[in-house]
Order: structure tokens, then sequence, then C-alpha cells
């Protein structure tokens, strides 16, 4: 086999950083080959600029033979280069098949869009991946992952040789994601080379054929998958061996201080109830949709559920709305961090301080003293590397921004801390400080109940682990009985077989 | 500090046109301007805290305009000052009310109901003078045009109305929970949700204090010309909503200053009052407002990349 892309000496400088320096590795036709690296480490600028996106400041790319020069996307894909990007390029208000198609629509003889050959050839490439989904259906009533999905066909219609995928399964469920890497090997059965960028270790030893790590901006090694194990990935990324994540040992007590009783939401979840205990963190597992999201908006009053009830350290807490939550001492630090969790043009010191504001004020007035005291401890406590406090969140890697919503609520001195995928889209050595804080803070007092979709992360820190499925609470494992295959097997096929109403 | 690059600007103009033109840097010129620029400044105080949640309010001009008829029918009416002018205050307030409740309550778009505030508040400024101009205000007719027309120290009263309020809201949006709410509801509205914020209330208040200062605008206004008609601040939405932007205010939210509000106030009328004492053709002054716009945002996106 013959190397279809040569990345030769690749550099690129942001202001104040260095994205990539130096930069060389090859690509062989018709591989997937990983792209790995922590956060900051220069992956999705080298594929922005293998891609057109973003030019270097020197060094070549040749692909298939030819050195390529693009000034813009358009050409990298004229070319036989498309890439699925991590954040959504769909348009939520058109269709499957017109966002398939977009800007490429079959046309009449008279200009006008050919609708019906629109359909059919939609139709066609949603066949050939074998996804059942109607192409009329609008984009934006589909589910994250379908619309992964959607896009990945829409780059297809351009028959690219190269498909670069930037984290492709950071928000799809496994159901979804056993889709994506179906439609993955089909692609390579047909000769399409495939850039895979992805923090998630399983996948990418079992779909990849090689492997390159970046580090720092630099190109550390490229491996075939044969020739390398996860550890010495992970050794590679970071630079030093991982540490595998142990909680202290430690038994917690009897004492309940976090407690939800059949607590219900039409369409949403039914019946839920569970305990968190002094000293645990319960961790409440299950496929993407199957309502846990939905649970821990529900307990943090937005939307308030239709009927249950809330306890706090033994005291029921009548929740209609996020103020009440947070008086009785819950805090939620939610899913996505960028849409729902931070201030992205505020500054870190604005959004540590922004959820106990009025309790750094007198009179109205912020005490800013104060405030930078505050700001200042949970910068360091956290670790959160950053220039100064003034610095937009927006601009600092996804392993800080996610520090700082976690200070955010720490600042509030919680009661009851709910994490939503705490550590989605964060580096390993980050992963790891976040784990080691939450242990803390169990050991400390506070319960934690952690939503996450990482296996291995649940294995790692739950005490009990709650699986749901369709809205439902199916099982209860301990953290001695839990293993990754009773956890899927609870969460994909459950115990109960009460379908939810839709 | 990021409006550094839009006081140069203003520094920079105000001594090109001083230096080319003795006539602008008389003490009347100067008094002149001064208090042209106040009325658009009043208002704009509250059009950035609109702005900054991340909404418009083109009912500021209709507003100012209707709250200035009010008052001053009042008053021809034989109504004393105080009341007449808590009744004009109160009528902007129902008109701030209604906007941010059509926006909050029934989830529009601001530019809908300010639109459609924009029409009825000038309708109703219509429907009361039937066109006619009010120029007589009643027993405290005197004490009515001090307010606007009068001055301390040398300095006009409007002047002086205008740098008070920009301290205070300079102060409020600065230096107080709620106005570092104002501007995290702009930058994130959900995030703000799930920070235990009352986001609509939040918004219904700053409608309210944008409608009010259009109100304040409109009762000094009435005071300094000494007369009313239906149509004054015709148009002037436009005028405030520039001042705002070219100070620096994201139109979509969280982003901008009072003190560079004051900026771009300034600016706009020493531009229009340059052109004037240059003799440029006063058709042309739009030309110019739009270039500057254009300009001062296009600067402000070069420095953040």
């Amino acid at each position: 086999m013959a190397a279809i892309l040569k990345i030769r000496g690749i550099t690129k400088t942001y202001p104040g950083v260095r994205a990539l320096q130096d930069v060389s590795f090859d690509v062989e036709q018709g591989t997937i080959h990983a792209i790995m690296g922590e956060n900051g480490a220069g992956k999705s600028t080298l594929m922005q600029i293998i891609a057109g996106a973003q030019r270097p400041d020197s060094g070549v790319i040749e692909f298939g033979g030819h050195e390529l020069h693009f000034a813009n996307p358009a050409q990298a894909q004229a070319a036989g280069i498309a890439i699925v990007y991590q954040e959504l390029n769909l348009s939520p208000n058109l269709s499957v098949a017109e966002n398939i198609f977009l800007g490429m629509e079959p046309r009449t003889a008279r200009a006008f869009v050919d609708r019906k050959r629109l359909k059919e050839e939609a139709t066609q490439i949603l066949r050939k991946l074998d996804l059942h989904f109607d192409p009329d259906v609008i984009v934006g009533h589909m589910t994250v992952g379908q619309q992964q999905l959607v896009e990945i066909c829409k780059s297809l219609v351009r028959e690219p040789r190269l498909l670069i995928f930037d984290e492709p399964t950071s928000s799809l469920s496994e159901a979804d994601a056993k889709i994506l890497f179906r439609v993955i090997a089909d692609l390579k059965a047909r000769e399409v080379t495939m850039l895979y960028i992805s923090h998630r270790f399983p996948e990418v030893f079992a779909n990849c054929d090689a492997v390159s790590v970046l580090r720092d901006g630099k190109h550390v090694r490229t491996k075939t998958m044969e020739t390398t194990s996860e550890a010495e990935v992970v050794s590679l990324m970071v630079g030093r061996e991982l540490l595998a994540f142990h909680r202290k040992d430690f038994t917690p007590s009897d004492e309940v201080l976090f407690e939800v009783r059949s607590l219900t939401k039409q369409h949403q979840y039914y019946d839920i109830n569970f305990k968190i205990h002094r000293g645990e963190i319960v961790a409440l597992a299950g496929l993407i949709g199957a309502g846990r999201s939905e649970v821990a908006l529900g307990v943090f009053g937005c939307p308030p559920p239709d009927k249950g009830e809330v306890r706090v350290q033994d005291q029921p807490v009548r929740i209609r709305r996020a103020r009440d939550a947070m008086e009785a001492g819950i805090a939620l630090a939610p899913e996505d961090r960028k849409s729902s969790g931070l201030v992205l043009g505020a500054s870190v010191g604005t959004n540590v301080s922004m959820a106990v504001l009025p309790k750094l004020a007198r009179a109205q007035f912020v005490d800013q003293r104060a405030e930078q005291n505050l700001v200042q401890r949970f910068v360091s406590r956290l670790n959160i590397r950053t220039p100064s406090h003034e610095q937009r969140v927006g601009l600092l890697s996804g392993g800080n921004q996610q520090k700082v919503m976690i200070a955010k609520w720490l600042a509030v001195q919680p009661k009851c801390l709910i994490v939503d995928e705490p550590t989605r889209g964060v580096d390993v050595g980050t992963k790891a400080e976040i784990y080691a804080l939450f242990d803390e803070l169990a050991h400390a007092g506070i319960p934690i109940l952690m939503i996450s979709s990482d296996l291995p992360e649940v294995l790692a820190l739950a005490d009990r682990i709650l699986v749901m499925r369709h809205g439902r609470i199916t099982g209860e494992l301990t953290r001695a009985e839990a293993t990754e295959e009773k956890i899927m097997h609870l969460a994909a096929l459950g115990t109960d077989n009460v379908p939810v109403e839709e | 500090m990021r409006e550094g690059g839009t006081l140069a600007a203003l520094v920079l103009m105000v001594l090109v046109i001083a230096a080319a033109i003795p006539q602008f840097r008389q003490l009347e010129n100067m008094v002149n301007i001064t208090r042209n620029f106040s009325f658009v400044g009043i208002v704009a105080m509250g059009m950035t805290l609109v702005i900054l949640t991340g909404g418009i309010d083109l009912s500021v001009g209709s507003v100012w305009g209707m709250t200035a008829v009010f008052t001053a029918f009042l008053m021809s009416n034989g109504w004393l000052m105080a009341p007449a002018i808590l009744v004009g205050l109160l009528a902007a307030a129902v008109v701030g009310l209604f906007n941010g409740l059509c926006i909050t309550r029934l989830n529009m778009s601001p530019f809908v109901p300010t639109l459609a505030s924009l029409s009825i508040a000038r309708a109703l400024a219509l429907i009361i003078t039937h066109g006619r101009p009010i120029s007589k205000f009643g027993p405290q007719q005197t004490a009515f045009y001090w307010l606007g027309g009068g001055s301390i120290a040398g300095i006009p009263n409007p002047f002086i109305l205008f740098v008070v309020m920009a301290i205070i809201f300079w102060v409020v949006t600065s230096r107080t929970v709620w106005g570092r709410r104002v501007y995290a509801v702009g930058g994130n509205e959900k995030a703000a949700r799930l920070t235990g914020l009352n986001v609509r209330e939040l918004k219904v208040s700053v409608y309210i204090i944008s409608a009010l200062c259009a109100g304040i605008a409109g009762i000094v206004q009435a005071s300094y010309l000494s007369s009313v008609t239906a149509s004054l601040a015709t148009g002037e939405e436009l005028a405030v909503i520039a001042a705002t932007v070219i100070g620096g205010v994201n139109l979509s939210g969280g982003e901008g200053t009072i003190f560079g509000v004051v900026i771009g106030t300034i600016m706009l009328e020493v531009l229009r009052n340059g052109l004037l004492l240059f003799g440029i053709d006063p058709y042309w002054q739009g030309v110019f407002v739009g270039g500057i716009i254009v300009v001062a945002v296009s600067l402000d996106r070069f420095r953040k990349h």
C-alpha cells in the first residue's frame, strides 16, 4: 500500500500559541488512521489545514501525489477531502434530503430543485449506509446522533477519497456509535481513507489501522495498531505513564444526604427513586436519550417534574425553578458547558463567581475584593490554567472550561452536586484531576450524582450505578458487581418491557 | 481598556475639527453640542441595557415623543409639573412593560413588540395633539422651561442630567449584582437560567428602564424646545442605536460598556456638528454616520481577532 497523504513539516502559529510545530507523517491509502492527543495538542488545527479551512505557516501536504494549496474548504472538497466537524453544520429547518444535498441539489431543466430526484438520491445514500431515516424529516427534530449520521451522508455526496472525523462519537449513544462504526467499515471497504480524531481508546483500537499521536503541537509517533497498546498511546500522549484512577478506600455511612422519591415527568422520566449517602458518588448511566439529563434538570427545576419529591439532608425541598434548587443547596453542572454551562464571552472570574454573586454583595454592590479572592481560591484549588482571571473562558481549552464550570458550582458550597458528563471533550490529565476532586468532595461529605456515558469513568468513580433506559431506572449495581457489560445490558435491553408512550 | 480606540478616535476628531474651524472651539458651540448629544445619550443608556441582554428596543423614538406630548398636554390643561411628568413617565413605563411582557411571556423576538410600540406610541401622541403643537404649559410653565432650557454654573441642564445618569448606569452595570446579571443573560441566556437567574423579570425590567429613559429625554427636550409636536424625535431610535453600536456594544448581547456608549454618543454629535461647520450639505450626514458605524464595528472586530 502507498501513502495517499503525506504531511511534511507543517507549522502553524497563532498569536501566543504554537499550535503545530514541524509535523510530518504519512497516511496509507484505504486505512482508518487515528489522530490522538490531549486537548490542545493540535489535532483539530491539523485537520483544518488538511481540509483547507486554515493555511499552514510552513510545510506541505501531499494528497494522491499532488501538493495541496487550498484557499478554502470548497477547493478541498473538490479535491476529494471532506471533514465531518465536531459541531454540526446542518440547517435545522431543512429536511434530511435537503441537508445532504445542500449546495448540490439536483436541478430540473428550469433550474428549480428537482424534489423527486433529491428524495430518491438521498434515499439511495441512506440505504447505502443502511440508515433508516425518512429523507423528509426535518433535521432539527432528530437526535444529535442521527444528525451526526446525516452529516456523514452529506459529506459522502461529494464522494470523498479522504474523510476526516473530528470526535464523531462525543455526542453519540452507544447504539448510534455502532451504526457509525458500521458505516466507517463500509467506507473502508470502498477504499476511502479516513482520519479519525477521538479521545476514546476502545473505539480507536477496535476500528482504526494506525494511530498518530500529537503532543503540544508536535508529532510524537505513528504506529500501527498491532504494534501498540492503549497504555503506550496514553503514555505517548501525556508523555508520562497514566495512573489508573482509584478512589480512596472509604465506606459510605448510612446517613442519607440526598434523596429523590418517585420523580416523574410525562414523556421524559417515570418513577425515579434513589438515595445518596454521605461519602457516596452515585452514577446515572444509560444511553443518550434515556432521560438522565432530564432527571438532573428536573431535580434542578428546569423544568420541574410533574410529581415526586426531592429531599436534601432528609428535609423535603420544594423546587419550582433553579433558584429554589440553589437555595436548597443543590448545584448542577450541566451537560453542555458551551451552550448551557458557561458564558463563553465573559471572563474566567465572572463565570466562577456567577452563581455565588449575591453572597459576595453588600446591598446589591459586588464586593470586588471578596470576588477576586474567591476566584483566586478556586483557580488555584482546581488548578485552572489561564493567563489571568480576565481571560475569556471561550479561549481556554475544553478541560479548563470544564474546571471553570465546576468551580462556579463549588463556589456556592453546595450540599449536593450533580455533574452531567463532567469530562466530555476533556483531556486525560484534566480528567484525572477532576476525578481526584470528586473523590475529595465525596469524602468531605458532599453527595455527588454523576451522569456519564464514559463507562470506564463510571466504573472508576461510582460507589453505586443506576442505569436508566427509556426514562426509567432499570437496575442498580454496586461498585463490586458492576462491569461494562452489565451496565450496557441494563441500558440497552433493560429488565422491564414497558415501552414509554410517545 | 477596550474603549481606548474609540476614545482616541473621538479625541482625534475633536482636535482636527477644532484646529480647522475656530467656530467649533467657541463656548457657545460647545454648549450646543453637549446639549444636543445629551438627549440621545440619555436614551442610549437604557438602550445599552436592552442590547446587553441581547434585545433591541425600536420604540424609544416614539416613546420619547409620546411622553413629551403626554406631559405637555397635561400641563397645558392646568396640571402641575410634578404630576404631569409622573403620568408621562408612567405611560412610558407601561410601553416598556408591554414590550417586556411580549418578549418574555409570548416569546416574541424583541424586534416585533418594540416595532408595534413604535407605531402605537407615535399614534397615541398624534391622537392627543391632533397634529397641533403644544406650546403652553400652564401655571408652572417657567419652572418647566428651566428643566431643559436652564443651566447650572453655565452647564446646560440636559448635559448635567446625562452625566448623572451615565454615572449611575456605569456604577449599576459594572458594580452591582443586577448589572452583572444583565451581562450574563446577554452572554448566555440558558446558562443564566441554569444559574438561578430570573431571566424574564430581568428582561422586563430593562425594557421598562429603556422606555423611562426615552420618556425622560422627551420631557427634558420638550422643556428645552418650549414646544412639542407629535412628531418629536421621529426616527431618533436609529441615532440611539447608532450611538450604542459605535460605542462598542455588541448587538448579540453580553458585551459593551456605558463608558463606550458615552463616547459613541459624543462622537455622533461631534461628527454632525463638524460636518455642518465644514459647510457640508446636511443631506450628506447620513452617509458619514453610516460610514462611522461600519468603521467602528469593524475596528472592534479587528481588535478581537
